[in-house]
């Protein structure tokens, strides 16, 4: 137990360091992105399309954020085991840590972007809420457990289809759009609540932003997103079971 | 438990992948095809092998590339599946299959060995505990603190070996490892290796270094297209490889070598690599015409001036009076001329950059240390250099106060030109050497292949007649010795793997040539175009 502890810490501060190695603004690149991000949505949807939604800022970050940790760990997740080919060739070790290491890494980055959500809360007179010190650790596992699923699927597929790749990059995309993100989930027409709620990913980023911007846990969407987190975990490692005797023969 | 290891009828089939791995759409266009070629294209690698290592044994593995030995090594740690048999592993394994396997160019060498052994199984505080010993095995210095990016290729192994054989395994694994660093840094692994065998560790060896096998093994085993050939003493498993091979040459080699292993091992059991051994190592793997005793004694004739005295004494009695810590090799082509230099006592160690891509970058980014290396070695590089008056400047940084450099180059015109009598000469030449070999039909030397011989420039390099008034600006030249020209060159270049040392005929034909050529230069019909210059830092710098 103590040494996959290590393992996985080592791995991931292996990635960290190599990822802000010769960069010099660091991890403020890691906030850049899902900020920039924001700001052209506002521009587009407040400025231009005038969506009636308060706090609308406030609104986009808490929501860009997580889901900035979920596409970022899941895109990246394809080149998990093609990158370390010569590790998984000649090294017996458990490859899932290598999944775990990536999701962890995007998790902190995610945790650390939390005090600019803190920044933006204050700027429109609110305050965080003491429940955020029990809604965030269990959504982190939450969203830590559907992060690894997702990727140790993509991450065993990609070492025999090298398409999946791409085909990653334009289903997170999809998915950013149907994904009550950048709109509420009640301005989605009543004939397609139902299908806001099929997808797994809904329920969580929702559960965040109610979580940051009211201080609510909402118990009936959080076990579900709890169900839907065990389902594609399963579903994940089955992938990666069936198939992980056969990574050091493809790579 | 007795054993270490056993193997029990193991199979091992390997599907082919292109089908999946060349893409999606191929797949998927071509389903029907696909499937069926899954089922039928397998590669079987292992086809029912058996065998046990008993603990505390070290055992080889010798066959050919595609033979399976390489798998067995997978299944052993646990890398690879068997897909039928029985295999049993007992004891702690640290595989060697590939040194700095995980290695991350962007992190420091202490980040990296701490990384890499967790990797291997080992905890945090293991890795802490053990970090004096690697780092001071590894002779990485004060490197360690540094990147891995700023390595060379020989630092990096040392360093992948120093983490690996520091674990404490009590099954070792090793591929093909123990080739890395220079021979100094060989002998000390051979003798880490040695350590690991009296204390008692299993030890499991594939090579195709047939000495290594030879020296180490208790016990091999010789696999062929999967399955168990031989199994048993070294030698009488070797000699069934090579006869196997048919390369009766090579065999009478490790015969003569093993014999002076006996007899060595006899007087003491230590491992010293006596002038000998050491020869006959180089003999068996450098195999030219440069090996070929009238020929060198020709040559040597030429280039020190007398044929008694050889080319390494002449080169430690007149310039370096007492032997050189480390030197820096670059060479293009002539693999291994650095072990001659250490068994000559000339210099102790060498980094060696002989990859074409590495030669490249060193003119453009590549930095060295300063004030680090005694001796530069460089054979047919400097020719090449796009911008060789930047890299003699880095070179002069890079030696030690009055280091030496030591160069064999092409220093002739550019644009050497045959004349067409030169070609008939030269063609007569390259005939005689291929009838022998009994292929005739393709034995015409035309011109263009002739072409490229003429100099070893390559466009935008720096002309090679510009190379030691270069070299003059930056060290003081103590000699020059002229040794040749275009036929050397041609000898050089195209004829060794026809030319076979053993034959006195061939031997004689070689011999004439260079005389023939010695005196055509002498009556100034062909030009000295190879030269050995020794050169020293100037140190007033």
């Amino acid at each position: 137990m103590k040494y996959y502890r290590d393992l996985i810490i080592a791995l991931t501060q292996k990635e960290l360091k190599v990822r802000y190695k010769r960069s010099f603004l660091g991890y403020l690149w890691s906030i850049a992105n899902p900020l920039a991000l924001a700001l052209v949505f506002f521009i587009a949807f407040k400025i231009f399309m005038k969506i009636r939604v308060e706090n609308y800022t406030l609104f986009l970050i808490s929501g860009l954020f997580p889901w900035q940790w979920f596409s970022n760990t899941v895109n990246g997740s394809a080149m998990v085991f093609v990158g370390n080919a010569s590790l998984i060739r000649k090294v017996n070790f458990r490859r899932e840590v290598l999944v775990i290491a990536t999701v962890l890494n995007d998790m902190l980055h995610f945790i650390l972007s939390i005090p600019v959500i803190v920044v933006f809360i204050f700027l429109y007179g609110m305050k965080p809420s003491l429940s955020w010190l029990i809604g965030i650790p269990i959504l982190l596992i939450i969203q830590f457990i559907i992060t690894f699923g997702f990727s140790i699927a993509v991450a065993t597929i990609n070492l025999f289809f090298r398409d999946i790749e791409r085909i990653v990059f334009i289903f997170t995309t999809l998915m950013f759009y149907v994904t009550p993100i950048i709109y509420p989930e009640d301005m989605v027409p009543a004939g397609y609540r139902g299908l806001i709620l099929l997808n797994p990913l809904s329920v969580l980023m929702v559960s965040w932003r109610n979580l940051f911007m009211k201080g609510t846990m909402d118990f009936r969407s959080i076990t579900l997103a709890f169900i839907y987190s065990l389902l594609v975990i399963a579903i994940g490692y089955l992938i990666f079971r069936k198939l992980r005797w056969r990574f050091a023969e493809v790579l | 438990m007795d054993y270490a290891v056993r193997f029990e009828d193991v199979y091992k089939k390997y599907p082919f992948y292109q089908h999946i791995t060349a893409g999606f759409k191929s797949f998927i266009f071509n389903l029907p095809g696909s499937i069926a070629s899954l089922k039928k294209t397998m590669f079987i690698a292992l086809k029912g092998v058996s065998f046990e290592i008993k603990k505390g044994e070290t055992f080889g593995i010798i066959g050919r590339n595609g033979s399976g030995k390489s798998t067995i090594l997978g299944i052993i740690a646990g890398v690879i599946r068997h897909d039928k048999g029985l295999v049993e592993t007992n004891g702690k394994i640290s595989s060697l299959l590939e040194l700095g396997a995980g290695f991350h160019p962007d992190l420091s060498g202490i980040e990296n060995i701490i990384l890499n052994g967790i990797l291997m199984g080992n905890t945090r505080q293991d890795m802490l505990e053990k970090m004096d010993e690697i780092i001071e095995f590894s002779e990485l210095g004060d490197f360690i603190y540094q990147p891995l990016r700023t390595y060379s290729s020989g630092m990096y192994v040392r360093l992948g070996f120093s983490v690996a054989v520091h674990i404490d395994p009590e099954i070792l694994l090793v591929d093909e490892a123990l080739a890395v660093g220079d021979l100094s840094f060989q002998e000390k692994c051979l003798r880490k290796i040695m350590e690991f065998k009296e204390s008692g560790a299993t030890i499991t060896i594939v090579s195709h270094d047939l000495t290594v096998i030879a020296r180490l093994c208790d016990r091999v085993t010789l696999i062929d297209s999967g399955s168990i050939k031989a199994i048993g003493k070294p030698k009488e498993v070797i000699m069934k490889y090579l006869d196997h091979l048919g390369q009766k040459t090579d065999a009478f080699l490790i015969e003569d070598q093993l014999a002076v292993e006996t007899e060595e091992q006899t007087v003491s059991t230590e491992l010293a690599a006596t002038q000998d051994e050491a020869e006959l190592l180089q003999a068996s793997r450098y195999f030219s015409w440069w090996d070929s005793p009238s020929v060198i004694k020709e040559c040597e004739a030429i280039i020190t001036g007398s044929p008694e005295v050889h080319f390494y004494e002449f080169l430690r009695k007149q310039y370096v009076t007492e032997s050189l810590e480390k030197g820096l090799s670059i060479c293009n082509r002539l693999k291994g001329i650095e072990a001659n230099f250490i068994t000559y006592g000339i210099c102790k160690s060498f980094d060696i950059i002989d990859n074409e891509d590495k030669i490249a970058l060193l003119a453009g980014t590549l930095d060295f240390r300063e004030d680090y290396y005694d001796l530069f070695l460089s054979v047919d590089t400097l020719n090449r250099m796009k911008n060789l008056d930047l890299f003699f400047r880095k070179i002069n940084h890079t030696l030690k106060d009055k280091g030496v450099i030591v160069a064999l180059e092409y220093i002739g015109p550019v644009n050497f030109q045959w004349s067409n009598k030169d070609i008939e000469i030269a063609d007569m030449i390259y005939r005689s050497l291929n009838n022998k070999a009994g292929t005739s039909d393709s034995a015409n030397l035309s011109l263009s292949a002739l072409s490229n011989l003429s100099a070893g420039n390559t466009a935008g390099a720096v002309s090679s007649n510009d190379v030691i008034p270069m070299l003059e600006s930056f060290f003081d030249i103590l000699t020059i010795r002229y040794f040749g020209g275009p036929l050397y060159s041609l000898i050089f270049d195209k004829i060794p793997d026809r030319f076979d040392p053993n034959d006195k005929k061939d031997s004689v034909l070689i011999k004439t040539i260079i005389q023939f050529e010695q005196i055509l230069i002498k009556q100034g019909v062909l030009e000295n175009a190879y030269a050995l210059i020794i050169a020293r830092k100037r140190s007033s710098e």
